[in-house]
């Protein structure tokens, strides 16, 4: 019964979900790529030295600081963005996560054939449903796999010529593979 | 009036009200009657924190929450987004033996960039002229949830793998949560890995830990572009705590026995005692020799005991709500209470006891409206009772996501503070491993104090009433409320 009873609350919510965003007038996602260019992280960059004594004044520092700021309402200006477990997946962006992690899978060369399979199928398993049959490969697909391989091999060879200087000094080490890892990134779609 | 707005106006409510009334009838009819509050009782609550700190009450969480009390700890709240990203990088460059890291996922953005340059940087060592490496590469172990990497990034380019893949080319040995011992489909889809840590070894320190509430990635380690001196400096705003201290090694071993039940192909050399794997125990040291906190590491585990699971943060926050004598003050994102918690609430009040609850507003929410209606089921008669809730409610301003109020925390009559993984849900309680980290300290709990204190001053931080539900709320919301409550459990 009380797996009878989940089952039924999740029909519900899923429901009442599709509801709530049919109603709601700024269920729109944002655009990624534009949020991407807007949003800077700390930027604390990797050929800074960072001194942990700082650091840890400074934390210390703001803990002390919480100072009374003056309560104030603001206008509400955010509609819902679902960022989590999925929960708004319809099928389609279902399947393209999959097949996006099936050739990020493909292109990665510590996974053994057994080990490939063994995700796929949870995965598959998760997004599609306990009996679902895992969605065939394209040829958009293998040649995207193609194309991370090439990448992934691009990487280790630059990382291995990063490695191989060894006079470098290592801020000027840090950063390197940080433009290295950030080109990498860029070149697999993030 | 065009179909759609006669479908939201008269269609869809009518559908979802019937379907209340049949599942509300379901529910009935197939669960017991909810527990009644317990009577004020105050003879359990404390009057001072020697209560809590006492044997009588340590040895009661010691068998409640199958953890021990660990003696003789530093602990640093880390709650600011920049802070928290410069000694993340400082932690990882800094090791040179191991980096254990244990999160919900990476985001594929900047500042996950940054933190993956830094661990390949330490996994892969500079070689001389005849490929022989000039130092060891540092072990860079990850446990991350499986399905929520792949469901992170784009929706429409689904590049969530992509920082995985990359790290797993450059030798960090990255191993996705799946539950083990589910018994139906339906665990399996549900149970999921929620633990935040990050354990190195320090030249300083011997080896410290970073816990709370913060994944890696833009959400949690990014500030607001542009911020004036008034706004909330982050994107999100979220709490962890940095330890050093014996309690470090209680984490490391539990990072090494959840990355070796994860791991198909590598497991991290280490037996079932610590003498077997010295090299990931070194003495733990402190900044202030004579600190001497003590906390406990406290978990759930769902996919424990053969499937049956092990809840001890959800056996510690009944302990401490029982306990509390003056106040409780509650920081959670997702405020969704299961029964006997929002009991203990309940009696607390009834008692005397001051709650406060700060969290998200409908648009602060990073899940979306769904989850805040969820949680605003329960403000009616809490507030009724006496609580006070506050919603965060920061402006946008430059954020491309909503500004979300993530953190996790916990303070029972400034006597004790906590922060850890565990949000106040249903997922938190049932579904999802976590970690809870109580420090009985004074001198920390007032650190935590003033932090929540500070937190309800934030501006676009505001209290609400019964007035404010009254004004709130249309028919169809209280609906939706009543609705999604009863798949509480779940959300």
């Amino acid at each position: 019964m009380q797996v009878y009873r989940m089952v039924v609350a999740i029909a519900l919510i899923f429901g009442v979900i599709a509801f709530a965003h049919f109603v709601s007038d700024e269920a729109t996602p944002i655009d990624s790529a534009s949020a991407r260019e807007a949003w800077k992280s700390a930027q604390v960059k990797a050929d800074k030295k960072i001194d942990r004594k700082k650091i840890l004044a400074a934390i210390k520092k703001s803990n002390s600081q919480n100072d009374n700021e003056s309560e104030s309402l603001t206008t509400r200006s955010q509609g819902e963005i679902l960022r989590e477990a999925g929960r708004e997946l319809t099928l389609e962006e279902a399947l393209k996560r999959f097949r996006s992690a099936r050739n990020f899978w493909a292109a990665d060369a510590t996974l053994t054939y057994q080990a490939r399979m063994t995700r796929l199928n949870k995965l598959a398993n998760a997004l599609f449903g306990d009996d679902a049959e895992i969605p065939e490969e394209t040829d958009d697909d293998i040649a995207e796999q193609e194309r991370l391989r090439e990448v992934y091999a691009n990487f280790n060879h630059d990382l291995s010529i990063i490695n191989a200087n060894a006079g470098m000094r290592l801020e000027d080490r840090r950063s390197r593979i940080e433009e290295l890892v950030r080109k990498t990134m860029e070149a697999t779609g993030s | 009036m065009n179909i759609r707005n006669s479908i939201k106006r008269f269609i869809t409510p009518t559908v979802i009200a019937l379907a209340v009334v049949g599942t509300q009838g379901l529910a009935y009819g197939s669960s017991p009657d909810p527990e009644k509050a317990p009577p004020a009782d105050t003879s359990y609550r404390a009057e001072s924190c020697s209560d809590f700190y006492s044997s009588e009450f340590q040895n009661e969480l010691d068998s409640a929450t199958g953890s021990v009390k660990i003696d003789g700890n530093e602990v640093v709240l880390s709650q600011y987004a920049a802070d928290n990203l410069a000694l993340r990088q400082q932690m990882m460059g800094d090791s040179q033996e191991f980096v254990f890291l244990y999160t919900l996922m990476l985001e594929p953005n900047d500042a996950t960039i940054e933190q993956i340059a830094t661990l390949i940087e330490r996994a892969n060592p500079p070689v001389d002229a005849r490929g022989n490496p000039l130092r060891s590469a540092v072990e860079v172990d990850l446990v991350y949830n499986e399905i929520a990497q792949v469901l992170s990034g784009s929706i429409l380019s689904g590049e969530g793998m992509a920082p995985i893949t990359l790290m797993r080319n450059a030798g960090i040995k990255a191993v996705g949560y799946w539950a083990r011992n589910y018994s139906n489909p339906f665990e399996f889809f549900v149970s999921g890995s929620h633990k935040k840590s990050l354990i190195v070894d320090s030249s300083e320190f011997g080896v410290e830990a970073l816990v709370g509430g913060r994944n890696i990635g833009d959400a949690y380690q990014g500030v607001l572009e542009g911020a004036q001196a008034d706004d909330y400096p982050d994107i999100w705003k979220d709490t962890d705590v940095l330890i050093h201290g014996e309690a470090v090694h209680v984490i490391t071993e539990d990072f090494i026995k959840r990355f070796n039940i994860q791991s198909d192909d590598y497991d991290i050399p280490c037996g079932q005692t610590r003498s077997s794997c010295l090299q990931y125990y070194p003495a733990a040291l402190k900044a202030n020799s004579s600190s001497n906190m003590a906390l406990r590491v406290v978990e759930n585990e769902p996919d424990d005991n053969n499937g049956e699971g092990f809840f001890g943060i959800n056996a510690m926050f009944d302990k401490l709500l029982k306990k509390a004598g003056k106040s409780i003050d509650i920081q959670t994102p997702y405020f969704i209470p299961q029964e006997p918690l929002l009991n203990e609430l309940y009696a607390a009040l009834d008692a005397g006891v001051q709650v406060r609850i700060l969290t998200n507003s409908k648009d602060a929410n990073d899940l979306g409206s769904p989850l805040f209606y969820a949680s605003a089921y329960y403000f009616d008669e809490l507030l009724e009772r006496g609580a006070e809730i506050y919603l965060w409610d920061v402006a946008k301003k430059s954020s491309p996501i909503a500004r979300t109020m993530h953190s996790k925390t916990l303070a029972v009559d400034s006597c004790v503070f906590g922060a850890g993984s565990f949000n106040l849900d249903g997922r938190a309680y049932n579904w999802e491993n976590e970690y809870f980290f109580p420090v009985f300290n004074e001198e920390f709990a007032q650190v935590g104090q003033n932090m929540f204190d500070g937190d309800l001053a934030v501006k676009g931080v505001y209290e609400i009433n019964q007035q404010w539900m009254n004004d709130s709320f249309s028919w169809y919301e209280r609906l939706l409320m009543q609705t999604l409550a009863l798949g509480s459990s779940l959300l």
